[in-house]
């Protein structure tokens, strides 16, 4: 079994990431390995969250084109050349990941937040989609 | 049994990141680290994504340094998941330290998620040049 453990990314990863996501954000074949996504529904908006601790900004990068969200990050190595490693469990080097979104979201709004090594992709929900409370007026 | 030269060792469960065991709540796992070991310091770097510096708790006591960090409440009681790749809780992890290292000198830093501890060695530990005078 093939299990890079850079930033929690797994080999075998591309096929769950299609049956996870399928229908709703799936993904598209990919090249390099992925990174662990966890997501959920707000009222409104979605949520995309990846661990990813030691990266700063800079290792980051997130665009969206034709309603494909991609995000690409990377881990240098911090090892200094004379460190001789007792335990090495955690990786480097450089993932991508591809979500077609889903309709519906409202893309200029999409926002990105990176906060103690946890990445947060906000996509909130075009006006439309959003539950509305209808008022009810009474006459008389 | 710890060799004599690692002065350094983790205490039990493992590699990182399994899930250790659940209380309550929330789920408690084992976070990824590497150990390090450097000329005048062993260095261990922790992944802890999510915690913050008050949610964090360092402890040596009896050779053995615990860590405990909390991820965020919020995050710990999230609902409408449309996809769950990997879990969220908190971490705790435990290393076993030799007498090799001052304990009283270990410092902690935590940068973008990963907690940097430096243990220096005691004196004693450290590699030492051996002059060599020459006799004319």
């Amino acid at each position: 079994m093939c299990r890079n453990r850079s930033l929690g990314l797994v080999g075998e990863f591309d096929r769950i990431a299609d049956s996870l996501f399928s229908g709703f954000f799936p993904a598209r074949a990919q090249r390099r390995p992925g990174v662990a996504l966890n997501a959920w529904e707000e009222e409104s908006r979605y949520c995309v969250e990846a661990e990813v601790p030691g990266l700063a900004l800079e290792d980051l990068e997130i665009s969206i084109e034709a309603r494909e969200l991609t995000f690409k990050g990377e881990r240098k190595a911090d090892e200094s050349a004379k460190a001789h490693f007792h335990r090495r469990e955690r990786g480097s080097g450089s993932f991508e990941r591809t979500l077609r979104l889903p309709e519906g979201i409202d893309a200029e709004k999409i926002q990105a937040n990176l906060e103690h090594g946890v990445l947060t992709i906000e996509l909130p929900k075009a006006e439309a989609l959003r539950p509305r409370r209808i008022e009810i007026r009474s006459r008389g | 049994m710890m060799a004599m030269n690692t002065q350094v060792c983790t205490v039990g469960n493992g590699n990182g990141h399994g899930l250790a065991e659940r209380r309550a709540q929330r789920a408690v796992f084992v976070p990824r680290c590497d150990v390090a070991e450097h000329e005048n310091e062993f260095s261990i770097h922790v992944e802890l994504p999510g915690v913050r510096r008050e949610g964090l708790s360092i402890e040596v006591d009896k050779g053995v340094l615990s860590l405990r960090g909390e991820v965020v409440e919020e995050r710990a009681k999230r609902r409408g998941w449309i996809a769950r790749e990997y879990g969220t809780g908190d971490f705790e992890r435990r290393f076993r330290i030799g007498e090799g290292i001052d304990t009283e000198a270990i410092e902690a830093e935590l940068v973008h998620g990963v907690l940097i501890l430096r243990l220096p060695k005691r004196d004693s530990m450290k590699a030492r040049r051996i002059e060599v005078r020459e006799i004319e």
